[in-house]
């Protein structure tokens, strides 16, 4: 057992100083913006019962959940996301109204280790509870792009997908769950090799096929949502296609054009999201660092009807971006380092304590010589070295 | 704006680059030096990487390549989240079970299907899929020895003519997908890049369908 003390479980991570500073760093700054933007904090506990996050609910696989057992023998989760603990706090603890709640904490998931895949992960992200106009999805999509821009990054593309078309596309078919979720993977993969297969095994008809076949391709700009009309006159496609349209111009009209562009084809990994969904990518890294998307049926299975619309921020997948764009920089504000000989100490750490109380850092260290003091300024950054001579002079080196 | 493509060292390189030529990419050293890993075509401001067919799926999914070419096979074992934009349509074969077409089995102290096989992610996927228990014996190369020395019952492996499979005295029984070589795409690139990215797996897909 030895063997293991100077380490940490696989998936598990240490943030050190550097890092750390620039996380809090950023998780400050989103916390501010999400205050003025009229989103409330909300902390929801690190471990909940497994129901809560059961296939029909949220639809997690099993096995990247981690699991332990009560003292009843009742089956906990450590949280492997934000959305659904807050859909039940709102369904269960908030009733009624509009509800907008934001939450900076960590989630779990039992992944094999690799870059940017943690075992343990913070996010920052808001939910909106209690709208399902358009209006509310593209107000949540501008602020997740804002919420980029505030966390330094200026490159980046936020997809704007809608399951709801692909949903009313394939209603028709009748088909189960699992025989949904197969398609939803291959036009997911934009994989239309895996499309025509799945298509023969579930004996799709060839119109059918032909219009699923069509998703692949179907992103871009605004072009595209004629091509989506074209595919379908199903009454639910229409509105689907229309609703989206409608939220990629209001985005428009927010001046955000840049940032934004339309994607058929992307249908999440998580069966909950019921309509707009997006995703934001960002050269550097390979993986979504923002994903989000409405999920009006979520809140139901916890008793209440609300609608809802959301996003989370993957911090670390964004702190990685940063640095692999060379924009990931900072460190602690330090206005002076303060060393002195032992008989002098009580001056050092007086002055210590009266610069503190204005708010600045001070860093006090025992019995330095000067010329140790003069390196630690260089260390740390420093504005200023000052070092008390056993008189009690104050020498500023 | 520069895009890399990771491409697997050896014969399926090759045949990558005669599509990739025909849509005006060219890169005449790749083949020169050998030893060297990374190439570029200056006019197109491509950077080609070459890497283990394995590892292809994984340089795309990090986002290190754009893209990346390699066999369906490989693809499916390493089951990573990235868009399939195009069927090469060569390094055709199939992956199938096989095993001995006569034999009983008389096991009486085991009732699970053992199956050895370089794909144990894949034998995990069909046989759940099928809702079938097994033990999957993870083997890196000559894999019908399995059946023959009583390893395992069955393998799960690429089967090409199956020519091997015969002279080891051993028949295909199912088939589990078929296999060619594949277009991966990351998918942050396709977007972010989209500019450059949309038009050559356009013109790539064009390339594969005249040929």
């Amino acid at each position: 057992m030895d063997n293991y003390k100077k380490h940490v479980p696989s998936g598990a991570e240490d943030c050190l100083p550097a890092e750390c500073y620039i996380k809090r760093n950023i998780e400050k700054k989103l916390r501010e913006l999400f205050i003025i933007s009229g989103y409330d904090e909300i902390e929801t506990p690190t471990y909940e019962f497994y129901d809560a996050f059961q296939s029909g609910v949220g639809s997690y696989m099993q096995e990247s959940m981690v699991k332990f057992v009560d003292a009843q023998g009742r089956i906990l989760v450590l949280r492997p996301d934000m959305t659904v603990p807050i859909a039940r706090v709102a369904a269960t603890k908030l009733l009624g109204g509009v509800k907008q709640l934001f939450y900076i904490q960590n989630s779990f998931a039992t992944a094999a280790p690799a870059f940017g895949k943690a075992g343990e992960f913070t996010q920052a992200g808001i939910e909106l509870i209690g709208e399902s106009d358009y209006t509310a999805d593209a107000e949540v999509i501008a602020l997740a792009v804002k919420s980029l821009i505030t966390t330094g990054l200026a490159n980046f593309t936020i997809d704007i997908g809608q399951v709801a078309f692909f949903k009313a596309l394939i209603s028709e078919l009748k088909l189960k769950d699992s025989q949904i979720d197969e398609l939803r993977h291959a036009v997911d993969s934009k994989d239309a090799m895996a499309i025509e297969v799945v298509a023969t095994k579930l004996k799709l008809g060839e119109a059918i096929k032909q219009k699923i076949l069509a998703l692949p391709n179907l992103f871009g700009d605004s072009e595209v949502f004629d091509k989506a009309l074209a595919l379908s006159d199903n009454a639910q496609c229409v509105t689907a296609v229309e609703n989206l349209r409608n939220v990629y111009s209001l985005l428009k009209s927010y001046g955000l054009q840049k940032y934004v562009s339309v994607d058929f084809s992307m249908l999440h990994d998580i069966a909950y999201y019921s309509g707009i969904i997006f995703r934001g990518v960002t050269p550097g890294i390979g993986f979504p660092i923002v994903s989000g998307g409405r999920y009006d049926e979520l809140l139901s299975k916890f008793g209440d009807a609300s609608p809802a619309t959301g996003f989370a921020l993957g911090i670390k997948r964004i702190m990685i971006a940063l640095e692999r764009q060379e924009l990931l920089s900072g460190t602690y504000d330090t206005f002076a380092v303060v060393s002195s000989e032992r008989s002098a100490h009580l001056k050092a750490f007086e002055y210590a304590e009266h610069i503190r109380e204005s708010g600045k850092r001070v860093i006090l260290y025992s019995n330095l010589s000067k010329s140790e003091l003069t390196k630690a300024m260089d260390d740390t950054g420093a504005g200023a070295a000052i070092y008390f001579e056993a008189n009690g002079n104050q020498v500023v080196l | 704006m520069q895009i890399t493509i990771a491409l697997a060292k050896g014969r399926l390189a090759e045949k990558a680059m005669v599509i990739l030529e025909k849509c005006g990419i060219e890169c005449a050293d790749m083949f020169k030096d050998s030893r060297k890993l990374i190439f570029f075509d200056e006019k197109n401001d491509i950077r080609f990487i070459m890497v283990k067919p394995t590892d292809v799926p994984t340089y795309v999914d990090h986002g290190v390549a754009d893209m990346g070419v390699v066999g369906k096979d490989t693809l499916m074992e390493a089951g990573l989240p990235l868009y399939e934009m195009a069927d090469l349509k060569y390094g055709k074969c199939k992956l199938a079970i096989a095993g001995y077409p006569n034999k009983q089995d008389n096991s009486l102290t085991t009732s699970i299907l053992r199956v050895a096989t370089k794909y144990p992610e894949v034998a995990k996927k069909y046989y759940a899929s099928k809702g079938e228990s097994i033990e999957c014996i993870k083997l890196n190369g000559s894999v019908e020895l399995g059946p023959l020395l009583g390893l395992s019952d069955v393998i799960l492996d690429i089967v090409e003519s199956g020519r091997t499979l015969v002279e080891n005295g051993l028949e295909v029984t199912e088939d589990v997908a078929e296999v060619s070589a594949r277009l991966a795409v990351n998918r942050a690139s396709l977007k972010i890049k989209a500019s450059v990215m949309k038009p050559l797996i356009e013109k790539i897909q064009k390339a594969v369908e005249e040929s």
